[in-house]
């Protein structure tokens, strides 16, 4: 046997005894946060904070190959406002991982100029490896070692996956031969037998190699690092460490390696490292840690654990004196000057530039007081050095406006009178009287913040643009950190305990999309878990300690970096999964913390709505519509648009067509431009759970006396009636109120924002109330301003970006008003966007007197068009269309709508009587109000995008080749040759009728042409004798309630006839009451209503659940309380035709039922068949349990995706037993 | 025994031996232990049914354990009070200049089922033992190594009372090598609690 050598023990010590002599001092230069993902298992700022209860001398964070966390960690050493003043100086770096079997080094820049190498470096092996993967080998760093410190760590104890790329060794010198062994400390565990001897005498020997060549590249800049395992042969180890310290002539240095702040977080770093390793806890063995002692510790234990080897711990000191970097000194970092064309200087450009625009925006002079605010932007701006930043905005700007993208600036900078005279912005000054200071002050050091959005199609051109012109040395992308939510953090955790499939989709689907509240209770339970197993406690626990986590990085939506220098030195750089993309590790935050100018380049899809709106009016209407056209309108379009408004009829309207805004809409009656501004940030869960909302409205409607607690709140919330709703509002209460530094208040905000569980909110939120009631401020007021603050954080919205968006809410309510047929055909063509399906949208344009006219292959287009109206404004639908003829005569007809004509709209005949009849027309008498208002002319007619499943390409074709039009099914079979496939696709959806073929009839010759079209089938004898070979068969006629259920199949709606209009006798039977007759039911009576789901809502968490049914006489407004909610949760969720029994309540013509009972009627749907005599095959086929992903978030269109894949068109007719599948299942919003 | 030059075929004879003393004692109580992954010393052995043949090792190789042995295998007739240890060479050859921290813990030659609890004094916090009482005879500690902390499956662990060990190796002055640890902390509610734990050869 062999024999055992042990240490002889340590000199008998009196007991305990920690020297306490001169106090430890101690930095800990090893720290893994949670950015290297799946490893670390503590948050940045936990590390800061603890290190700073530790009273740790310094931190060094080094995460695998990235810094993306050492900004936060930065910023959480900056928040330092410890009482005892204790500082822990936070130092940046990265710890490298090599792929070639080189040890782990981390790397810590002594100056500006090593952490640009480092930077280099790092983007240099992310070039290498996929997305999110850098590979290095040692001769990488080598090129890049000047200027860096580096502490070798010998053997790589933050576990590598298994690491199995080894292209060249390190180590050796060229021409040497390669080490026979050269994977990395591979053992073989199946033979049981020790390793060979030599194989580890070969690796001590490069590992020593290794050191002396990083030694001779950085004299005196490399440490060996000497870290405690706990694996019973510390002393063992370090006395051989001390050896290789000696003969390789390197200090060794202490860490502990850390992984997380604290013990108790063991539990989470092994979770995480099961999902790393794909493995369950149970499996996970020694993949895990052995113990939990890779903690920050103090500096005292770290002297008691390195006593044996004197130094190392005091070498820590010594090497965080030697790392000078600090990324305070990236601020420095400028935007290119290419923008100033040929001026001096930058800011004479901007000058002259401004000039410019001011000629144009002021013809007739500027104001007295919009001047003094411009000459202050401008000396501003000159005084930070912001003005290339706003030239390149400007740029960006003009670039787009030269191919005619629409965009608009918005953001604290956007809305300044330079931004206005340059033309990045449409917000007036003087109309929403936001000035320059709120953005920048000089004082407070913010960057300037300017998003553009774009429309959303043409983003790319703009991006490419930007990548053009500053390649891609110098312009990249911000970064976003996908971080673990509720859902997401339930299922991995449920994995890694094993819990079954079916348990966690259980859990996760209780959740409502993406909330970070985690799993309840409650909702365990009624997923069928006992919520008091100790196990799934457990899970949950973890889950929710997971959630907030950081992920992976992905690239921002637009935010664009652009540096006159290289980008790279700045921050590493990596591809995108997207091609032509380069994204940086910093996200925006990262960035303003930095103070790094950014631009967003965002896409909004209300722009491509707005440009397509403005393309129809050029074209149909012989108007020249822009943003700014709009915007200076007279008082009739501003009195007939606040009208619609404040009437809540805003389906489409940007941002305030969501079912929350519409309820507040009738309250709130906006009557001027800052009402939008208002309205738009008003229903966010800010405003909401602070507790703002009744206060505002009830002071706006003169019910309660408006207030300020002070002059300096009257200073901020005068325009508000001092009830703070806007973000800028919190951010200056807490500044002026309760006397935060700017910086601090922005933090603050941040802190709220990202990352919740941190002692320092508790601190700010001390500080806060500390500070106002100190000041004077009632204690009511103070607690609702913080829960002000408080939701912000998650959805904050400032009043700078509510400026800008509510032009944009202007702009579409324009078009919506006076031109219902414009606004839908280009809300169509933009779709998906919003919150409405084609069906609600066809719906509303429909009931403000548009025609909406089928899609048919002779008439539409790909995309929606207008056509002018026929002289009768009306045609029933089973005729065949107006001819192409009448179209074309009638396109130069651009003379509005007379008076007289208009009346012939609103003729009685077409009120909404007969609820069997939708096909006819009119001004729905809702919007009776509006028959002066509205100026259309035109007639929709539905393109064929709106045919589920059918192509682009195919729709483009059929245009291409249609000429004067397609006479038969064969006709434009040959003509288009396209599929059989596809036509069948336009004779489901009806789109022959101009052939004078309806549905059954079109599919019939389209299968005659399968039979017929064989390849020897020669056309022009086919097309002759075609009559002969398919005789004409007389089908029965479809019913109308399969019609309708066939149109929901194919085109998502239907323009015949609502499909509730066929249930109504039964449901009339039930004593359910027609949302048309809501108005005329007393206020606070019990009634039953029901109606197709069109949307659920739950804005914000824990508030009140909206949802919006439609029958066929209108849309009817529902609202939940939570705890309704709860009770009837899978109805609620599940069912498409739904009963709800409540309350009625009338506030200024805005009807809810609060619904207190909810009955599933999707089974009467089935009746739609029944009607029409077609026996349905399958009831229990109908009965039968939605699939559990209806829980899931939704997507546009979804249910008609899952539609299309699940039923095929198995027999062509009459397959129509799933009535109720076809019906849309609402979507869900937040 | 060898009856060629062809190389014997191993799974064949251990199966006939497990046949034969499955024959003898019942097919039951012959055993072979596999390796378990585990940090947990009394745990990183299971005994399965020998006729159950040998289950596919799992091949793991954690880069954090690189080095460590999950054990070997060994066919043993069921109901020996003393379990094996696990793979009780490698303690030795610690002469051998090893990688920092490539080297197995060290594992003893005999692991008892159940530690025996004894009474020791050390130093505090992490000491070894100074010495110890097993079995009613005192042993004053000579050398030792360690501690090799290990912590309790919390996952396992539903009151949260398992503590984590402090394993030392020791020789006394007798030349007794054991295999000791500590239970839980110095600064914990409790004192700690000494157990012997098994011995090397």
């Amino acid at each position: 046997m062999t024999i055992v050598h042990l240490f002889p023990l340590p000199e008998k010590q009196p007991r305990v005894e920690i020297p306490n002599t001169p106090e430890p001092a101690y930095a800990e230069l090893a720290v893994t946060t949670n950015f290297s993902f799946l490893r670390g298992g503590s948050h940045p700022e936990e590390l800061v904070e603890r290190a700073r209860k530790l009273r740790l001398t310094g931190l060094g964070i080094a995460d695998r190959n990235t810094v993306a966390g050492v900004v936060r960690a930065h910023m959480a050493a900056k928040d330092d406002d410890a009482a005892d003043g204790t500082k822990t100086k936070v130092v940046p770096g990265a710890r490298l991982v090599f792929a070639d079997g080189t040890p782990d080094i981390l790397a810590y820049p002594q100056d500006r100029a090593a952490w640009g190498r480092l930077t280099r470096l790092l983007t240099v092996g992310k070039s290498r490896g996929d997305k999110a993967e850098c590979i290095l080998f040692l001769d990488d760093l080598l090129e890049h070692i000047g200027g860096l410190n580096l502490i070798v760590m010998p053997s790589s104890t933050v576990s590598a996956g298994l690491s199995t790329v080894v292209p060249t060794d390190p180590g050796l010198a060229p021409g040497e031969s390669r080490d026979p062994y050269p994977a990395p400390d591979r053992e073989d565990t199946e033979s049981g037998f020790p390793p060979a001897r030599g194989r580890r005498e070969r690796k001590w020997e490069r590992q020593k190699r290794i050191l002396h060549r990083l030694r001779e590249a950085a004299p005196d800049s490399v440490w060996l690092a000497a870290s405690m395992l706990y694996r019973g042969d510390d002393a063992r180890r370090i006395a051989r460490l001390a050896e290789l310290a000696a003969e390789t002539n390197l200090p060794p240095i202490a860490v502990n390696d850390v992984l997380y702040h604290a013990p108790e977080r063991r539990p989470l770093q092994d979770v995480l490292t099961c999902i790393r390793e794909h493995v369950t806890i149970r499996e996970a063995g020694r993949r895990l840690e052995a113990n939990a002692e890779r903690h920050l510790k103090s500096p005292q234990e770290m002297e008691r654990l390195f006593r044996k080897i004197p130094g190392a711990v005091s070498q820590t000191l010594n090497f965080l004196n030697r790392c000078r970097f600090s990324l305070d000194e990236l601020r420095k970092t400028e935007y290119p000057e290419e923008a100033r064309q040929g001026f001096a200087t930058p800011q004479d450009a901007l000058a002259a530039l401004v000039k410019d625009g001011e000629r144009r925006r002021y013809p007739n002079g500027m104001q007295p007081h919009i001047r003094q605010a411009l000459d202050k932007e401008l000396a501003i701006t000159a005084e930070l050095k912001y003005a290339p930043y706003f030239l390149t905005v400007y740029d960006i700007v003009r670039f787009a406006k030269s191919k005619g993208i629409l965009c608009q600036g918005r953001g604290s900078a956007a809305n300044s009178v330079i931004c206005y005279c340059l033309g990045i912005t449409e917000v007036d000054p003087e109309k929403v009287d936001l000035l320059f200071e709120r953005f920048v002050s000089a004082e407070r050091r913010e960057p300037p913040d300017i998003d553009v959005d774009f429309e959303h199609e043409r983003r790319e051109e703009v991006i490419q643009y930007i990548y053009r012109k500053y390649g891609r040395e110098q312009a990249g992308l911000a970064a976003t950190v996908i971080r673990y939510r509720g859902r997401s953090a339930i299922r991995e955790v449920g994995k890694v305990f094993g819990l079954s499939d079916d348990a966690i989709g259980a859990l996760a689907g209780t959740l409502w999309g993406w909330s970070m509240a985690g799993v309840q209770d409650k909702e365990a339970r009624r997923a069928g878990l006992d919520p008091s197993d100790p196990e799934l406690q457990r899970v949950m626990a973890l889950a929710q300690e997971l959630m907030g986590f950081p992920r992976h990085l992905s690239q921002h939506v637009g935010g664009f970096v652009i540096t006159r220098s290289r980008l790279d030195e700045v921050v590493p750089v990596e591809n995108a999964a997207m091609d032509d993309r380069t994204v940086i590790e910093w996200d925006k935050d990262d960035l303003n913390d930095l103070e790094l100018l950014k631009v967003d380049v965002l896409g909004l899809g209300m722009l491509s709505c707005l440009r397509r709106g403005f393309d129809l009016l050029r074209i149909h209407y012989n108007q020249r519509v822009t943003l700014p056209f709009i915007l200076r309108q007279d008082e009739d379009d501003d009195r007939a648009i606040y009208r619609m408004i404040s009437r809540a009829d805003t389906i489409g309207v940007f941002q305030i067509e969501s079912r929350a805004q519409m309820s507040m809409l009738p309250r709130l009656k906006p009557a001027q431009f800052y009402d939008l501004v208002i309205e738009v940030a008003i229903v966010r869960p800010g405003p909401i759970q602070g507790n703002m909302v009744h206060p505002y409205l009830r002071r706006r409607e003169g019910k309660e006396p408006v207030v300020y607690p002070s002059q300096e709140m009257k200073d901020i919330l005068h325009k508000t009636l001092g009830v703070p709703l806007f973000q800028e509002h919190a951010m200056r209460i807490a500044i002026v109120g309760a006397g935060f530094q700017p910086g601090e208040a922005d933090r603050l905000r941040r802190a709220m924002a990202t990352f919740k569980r941190v002692g320092t909110i508790d601190r700010f939120r001390e500080k806060f109330i500390k500070g106002m009631i100190a000041r004077g401020y009632d204690e009511a007021f103070t607690i609702d301003c913080w829960k002000q603050i408080e939701g912000f954080g998650s959805y904050g919205f400032p009043e700078s970006h509510a400026a800008s968006f509510a032009n944009l809410v202007y702009a579409s309510a324009w078009i919506k008003c006076r031109y219902p047929d414009v606004f839908a055909a280009a809300l169509l063509n933009s779709q998906p966007m919003g919150f409405y399906a084609t069906s609600q949208i066809v719906r509303d344009a429909q009931e403000h007197g548009v025609e909406v006219r089928p899609a048919d292959v002779n008439q539409s287009d790909w995309d929606c068009t207008l056509e002018p109206l026929s002289t009768s404004p009306t045609f029933p639908l089973s005729s065949r269309p107006s001819e192409r003829s009448e179209r074309e005569s009638g396109s130069s007809n651009h003379r509005p709508f007379g008076r007289s004509q208009t009346r012939g709209l609103l003729d009685p005949r077409f009120r909404g009587g007969d609820d069997g009849e939708k096909s006819r027309r009119s001004l729905h008498p809702r919007h009776a109000g509006m028959k002066d208002d509205i100026r259309t002319t035109h007639a929709v007619r539905l393109g064929l995008r709106e045919i589920s499943g059918f192509s682009e390409n195919d729709a483009r074709t059929i245009e291409s080749v249609r000429g004067k039009g397609f006479d038969s099914v064969r006709d434009l079979w040959l003509r288009t040759r396209l599929q059989p496939a596809a036509l069948e696709k336009l004779a489901h959806a009806d789109a022959f009728r101009s052939l004078g073929l309806d549905r059954r009839d079109a599919l019939w010759a389209v299968q005659a042409l399968r039979r017929a079209g064989d390849k020897d089938d020669l056309p022009l004898f086919a097309h002759a004798a075609m009559a002969e070979l398919e005789p004409d068969a007389s089908l029965p006629p479809m019913l109308p309630g399969q019609q309708v259920v066939e149109d929901y199949r194919h085109l998502h709606l239907s323009l015949r006839a609502h499909p509730m209009s066929f249930l109504r006798a039964d449901l009339d039977a039930r004593g359910i009451v027609r949302h048309d007759r809501l108005p005329d039911v007393p206020n606070g009576r019990r009634v039953t209503i029901a109606g197709i789901v069109l949307v659920r809502q739950r804005p914000g968490i824990g508030n009140a659940i909206f949802m919006t049914l439609e029958d066929e006489t209108g849309i009817a407004n529902t609202i939940l309380w939570p705890r309704t909610f709860e009770k009837f949760r899978p109805i609620v969720m599940g069912a498409r035709l739904i009963g709800v029994t409540g309350q009625l309540q009338n506030e200024k013509g805005v009807i809810h039922i609060v619904g207190d009972r909810f009955e599933d009627l999707t089974p009467l749907l089935r009746r739609l068949n029944d009607a029409s005599g077609v026996p349905p095959r399958s009831r229990a086929d109908m009965l039968k349990a939605d699939s559990p992903d209806r829980f899931r978030h939704p997507r546009s269109g979804d249910s008609f995706v899952r539609m299309a894949k699940t039923k095929p068109a198995l027999t062509q007719l009459a397959a129509a037993e799933h009535a109720a599948r076809v019906l849309p299942k609402g979507r869900n919003f937040h | 025994v060898q009856t060629g030059l062809a190389a014997p075929d191993h799974a064949a004879e251990l199966a006939h031996l497990v046949d034969r003393l499955g024959a003898r004692f019942g097919l039951r109580r012959v055993m072979r232990l596999i390796p378990h992954d585990t940090h947990i010393p009394e745990f990183a052995v299971t005994r399965v049914a020998a006729v159950a043949g040998a289950p596919a090792l799992r091949r793991v190789i954690p880069a954090e354990a690189e080095g460590r042995e999950p054990g070997s295998m060994h066919a043993r007739k069921a109901g020996s009070r003393l379990s094996p240890g696990l793979r009780p060479g490698s303690a030795g050859t610690t002469t051998e200049r090893l990688e920092q921290d490539s080297l197995a813990p060290i594992r003893p030659v005999r692991l008892f089922e159940k530690p025996e609890p004894i009474e020791a004094t050390a130093e505090v916090p992490d000491g070894p033992p100074v010495q110890f009482t097993w079995r009613r005879v005192r042993h004053v500690v000579a050398r030792a190594e360690g501690p090799e902390r290990i912590a309790m499956e919390w996952w396992r662990d539903e009151r949260g009372r398992r503590l984590t060990r402090d394993y030392f190796r020791v020789e006394s002055r007798d030349g007794l090598r054991a295999w000791l640890y500590r239970e839980g902390f110095f600064d914990d509610r409790t004192p700690p609690n000494w157990f012997m734990h098994g011995v090397f050869a």
